[in-house]
């Protein structure tokens, strides 16, 4: 089965014109940050990035947060804050239960001892091809640099991770990894990579990275993933992806290795029906992303696909010396890239001008944090403070505070001799007649200056007169003058009775006071009935059809008729019972142009799809096939994602992997233009009756 | 911060609203004008300081202000952002209430005093914060009765601080609203930085001004005349740039703004 790459075919070709600060597997930047970043406001093409960040930031960030998501945010932050509070008993507790499972446990200290756990399970199982979903903590550990080094073919999936892996550079953004680049630059680099001229539009685009991406899914002997929860009562791991190549990467290859950072514990499966909801949200304002893969174990006996082993690397890199400290707080962080988004400074520069891992808000907190201190430690003061990030957080990430702070602590590592300077202004200025003296001091020495003169003295003026004219300091002191002379011999008044203070902020609320409330804010259907109708409206919203029928064999019929004779792989789900005997049934998903499955649950607020794993139930019948047909009885339908995962929850056994499906697959890599059908199915039928 | 509780922000409710605020201004305020009035922009803090008076107020003004201590503290000097802290409460602390018209100087007092500061001085800091105004919020709660009238476009720019740190969002829109004459015309992302952030725009200068630039640029598609802000940090960069490259749009305080629309027989 194994072999090496077609979708990396041709990559020698591309000659690389990225800056050297966007390169993959930066450790620290190649120049001080302020030349680093004014280089990065000449690249060419970053008004134009400037420009589709700002229509992001105004389209997620503007609206703000309001009900129901502010109460969602209000709970997540609690859930994150307590799983903080006993980060290691959680992690204990996930990794029992991963074992207990079927998986395997690495924990790593930092990135050498994950690259080594990770080396020896592709040496032991002779991996030669690996596909990977996107992950941050695989940028972190530099991941693909060391597999290659070995001779393995690593290709991510993620068709922004593709292009940029095409392309030699490190993601820009967490969830928009691509957003730097134009759909004329990704041209360009994919005709470089297929030495012929290919089409301009996103969706040709994708179509290209989709073609190229498929056979290695198919032949991958390893799929590497991030992941976006774990939830520690049942060892499940979470993963968001968009396009559905997070799906494919952990139910076709024979090893999975998830790869997470510690923090991305949380407490509770039902956690994730706060969690997914929000991450979608916070990201890119959508009640929930198109898939939801949870995996608890690979594959069991019975079951036709899925990964034979499952292997979950916990990585530290510094970060659980950070509990019970200042910065705590920074690891509750659930990378949604809100705080990028809504970041005036990282929209002028873009992310690659942070020269770390993570740019942003978000990077300029962690970074000098984890790993190497000194590799971000000036990333701290790359931030005008303007406390944007905070409000775009969805669990409250003070990060503006944490920038104040961890600028101090710069400061005090090293022997600044502007100490001096500060140390003697802060006494001066913290007595009257100092603050005079000096102002009396500055307006002289304004007036004697030539103004050309001005700009050229030492100190913080020199930065600012480049594109500013300086400060008129020749008005020191007037204000006091004009008080003086216009009021000569003014005493202090005495205190007299003052207005109300002012409300301070209100005290946080508890997640459990907290009600749970639904994403669309509407009160539960009345009815089955009620409920099909608002499923098929919330499927249309997400580009996908629903079918009312008004009987069983109504349904049936539809769904033959859907699949229309072509070739189809059913899944052996009791609703479907009776039902391959009416059609063309292939063995082989792969070679099926159609996939029919039942499902556990469908969710009528969302449109979302719940389809679980089993003997029989293959990951595949919903996923390879580039058309997907849910048959679903209205006794199968419940109001909100909170019902549907306590639902989940309680099921017995629990199954290997869950996906959640909303709509059809989707990415949005190429200047954020949507495109369809990437890796997952881009036609979607439910076919609903009632029963 | 470091505990497991529950989440920390910053307030998102405004100090005062208008339908808060008891009856009738407080008879005697004390100004701090902030170091940028006193070192380079004297007129807004004159502006304030008659606007102050027209709606019956004695105004004081405590000799011995300086600075809230906020550039000491963002540029990784806390230890010199207390001592200034300390002497801002010694200082004002024997008024029962202060008038500011800078609003991130008042965000500082609000927010970060009581977060740097230890034992009774943080007591002291929470409650100096209770009775510490930015301007725009005490004209709006007790300003009502002031006759305004001025024939000018505006647009608003929102300054972070005082629309985050603060939580302050109405104010400034509700005075500039009861002046007679005064269009406002809103621009896009009127509350995103204007790039200035203290030491941030002598340290990364050309970030700081590209991003001046895309706020003036805004500013000017809005068809305003001035750009009217409630910080004179904002002011003083965005003035600078205007000026370098010879822009016609102005950037002004709203207490100028609020005065010039008194007029010579404006006030009680």
């Amino acid at each position: 089965m194994t072999g090496r790459s077609e979708a990396l075919q041709g990559r020698s070709k591309v000659v690389p014109t990225r800056p050297d600060w966007a390169a993959p597997g930066l450790d620290r930047p190649p120049r001080p940050l302020p030349q680093v970043t004014t280089e990065a406001l000449e690249r060419p093409g970053q008004p134009a990035t400037t420009a589709r960040l700002d229509i992001l930031n105004r389209q997620y960030v503007g609206p703000g947060w309001a009900p129901p998501w502010s109460d969602l945010r209000e709970r997540a932050a609690c859930i994150r804050r307590e799983t903080l509070g006993d980060l290691e008993g959680y992690l204990g507790q996930l990794s029992e239960r991963v074992e207990a499972n079927g998986g395997v446990v690495h924990r790593a200290g930092g990135p050498a001892e994950a690259l080594g756990v990770i080396e020896e399970i592709a040496t032991a199982n002779g991996v030669e091809l690996v596909v990977k979903s996107k992950s941050m903590a695989t940028e972190e550990i530099h991941l693909n640099h060391h597999l290659e080094a070995m001779g393995i073919d690593v290709v991510e999936t993620d068709l922004g991770e593709y292009i940029l892996q095409l392309a030699d550079e490190r993601p820009s953004h967490i969830v928009a990894p691509a957003v730097h680049r134009s759909k004329e630059d990704i041209a360009a680099l994919f005709e470089q990579v297929a030495g012929g001229p290919v089409g301009h539009r996103p969706e040709d685009l994708a179509a290209f990275a989709r073609q190229r991406l498929r056979q290695d899914f198919h032949r991958a002997d390893m799929g590497i993933s991030g992941v976006n929860f774990a939830a520690a009562d049942t060892g499940t791991l979470a993963l968001v992806t968009n396009e559905g190549n997070g799906r494919m990467v952990t139910s076709q290859p024979r090893i999975h290795v998830a790869v997470m950072t510690v923090e991305k514990v949380v407490p509770r499966f039902t956690d994730l029906a706060v969690l997914l909801p929000l991450v979608a949200w916070a990201a890119t304002r959508v009640p929930l992303s198109v898939y939801q893969t949870l995996v608890t174990g690979p594959r069991r006996p019975g079951e036709r696909d899925g990964p034979d082993q499952l292997h979950l690397v916990i990585v530290d890199n510094g970060r659980t010396s950070l509990l019970g400290g200042r910065y705590q707080e920074v690891l509750a962080c659930i990378r949604c890239g809100a705080c990028q988004f809504s970041c005036p400074v990282y929209r002028t520069v873009g992310g690659h001008a942070y020269a770390s891992v993570y740019g942003g808000p978000i990077g300029a907190v962690l970074t000098p944090l984890i790993g190497d201190p000194e590799a971000g430690a000036e990333l701290p003061f790359l931030s005008s403070l303007c406390g944007a990030c905070a409000d775009a957080c969805p669990v409250k990430i003070p990060l503006p505070d944490m920038l104040v702070d961890l600028r101090a602590d710069y400061e005090a590592r090293r022997p600044d001799p502007a100490r001096i300077g500060w140390a003697a202004w802060a006494r001066a200025w913290a007595w009257g007649p100092g603050f005079r003296a000096s102002s009396r001091v500055t307006r002289r020495l304004w007036s004697l200056l030539p103004p050309g003169a001005r700009a050229a003295l030492p100190g913080p003026g020199r930065g600012w007169g480049a594109g500013r004219s300086m400060p008129p300091l020749e008005h020191a002191g007037e204000l006091r003058e004009w008080l003086r002379t216009r009021r000569p011999g003014q005493r202090p008044a005495q205190p007299g009775p003052g207005p109300a203070p002012p409300a301070g902020p209100e005290g946080p609320t508890g997640a459990e006071q907290l009600p749970h409330p639904g994403l669309d804010g509407a009160p539960p259907p009345a009815g089955p009935e009620e409920a099909a109708r608002r499923l098929s409206q919330a499927l249309e919203r997400v580009r996908a059809t629903g079918h009312i029928c008004s009987s069983a064999e109504e349904a049936r019929q539809r769904v033959a008729d859907l699949c229309a004779g072509r070739p189809t792989a059913i899944e052996d789900h009791p609703d479907l019972v009776g039902m391959a005997e009416r059609l063309p049934v292939v063995e082989d998903a792969w070679e099926a142009q159609v996939g029919v499955t039942g499902v556990e649950l469908a969710v009528a607020e969302t449109g979302t799809l719940a389809l679980v794993a089993g003997p029989g139930r293959d990951r595949s019948t919903s996923l390879v096939p580039p058309e997907h047909v849910a048959l679903v009885p209205f006794s199968r339908l419940v109001p909100s994602v909170a019902v549907a995962v306590e639902r989940l929850a309680a099921l017995e056994p629990r199954p290997s992997c869950i996906s959640f499906v909303t709509g059809i697959s989707r990415s949005s890599d190429i200047e954020h233009q949507p495109v369809y059908g990437v890796h997952g199915p881009g036609k979607v039928d439910v076919v609903l009756y009632p029963g | 911060m470091a505990t497991s509780g529950p989440p920390t922000s910053s307030p998102t409710s405004p100090a005062v609203h208008p339908d808060q605020a008891p009856p009738g201004p407080p008879a005697s305020v004390a100004l701090f004008a902030s170091c940028i009035a006193d070192l380079a922009a004297p007129g807004p803090a004159r502006a304030a300081v008659e606007v102050l008076e027209a709606m019956g107020c004695r105004v004081s003004f405590p000799e011995a202000q300086s600075c809230c201590g906020q550039p000491a503290l963002n540029s990784g000097f806390p230890g010199e952002g207390r001592l200034l802290a300390r002497h801002w409460i010694e200082t004002f602390e024997p008024f029962q209430a202060v008038v500011s018209p800078s609003g991130s100087c008042v965000a500082h007092v609000h927010h970060q005093f009581p977060r740097i500061l230890e034992g009774p001085w943080a007591a002291r800091a929470r409650d100096m914060a209770g009775r510490t105004y930015e301007f725009s919020q005490f004209v709006a709660a007790y300003g009502e009765g002031l006759p305004l009238a001025l024939d000018a476009t505006v647009t608003v720019h929102d300054s972070c601080h005082m629309w985050r740190a603060l939580g302050e969002r109405r104010s400034v829109r509700s005075v500039l609203g009861r002046i007679e004459g005064l269009r406002i015309v809103e621009m896009e992302d009127a509350d995103t930085c204007c790039g200035f952030g203290g030491t941030f725009s002598a340290k990364f200068p050309y970030v700081s001004v590209a991003m001046a630039d895309a706020k003036l640029a805004r500013g000017q598609g809005a068809g305003a005349q001035w750009m009217v802000s409630a910080d004179p940090g904002c002011l003083m960069h965005l003035q600078a740039r205007a000026a370098w490259k010879g822009s016609p749009l102005q950037a002004r305080h709203l207490a100028e703004v609020v005065r010039d629309a008194l007029g010579p027989g404006g006030g009680r």
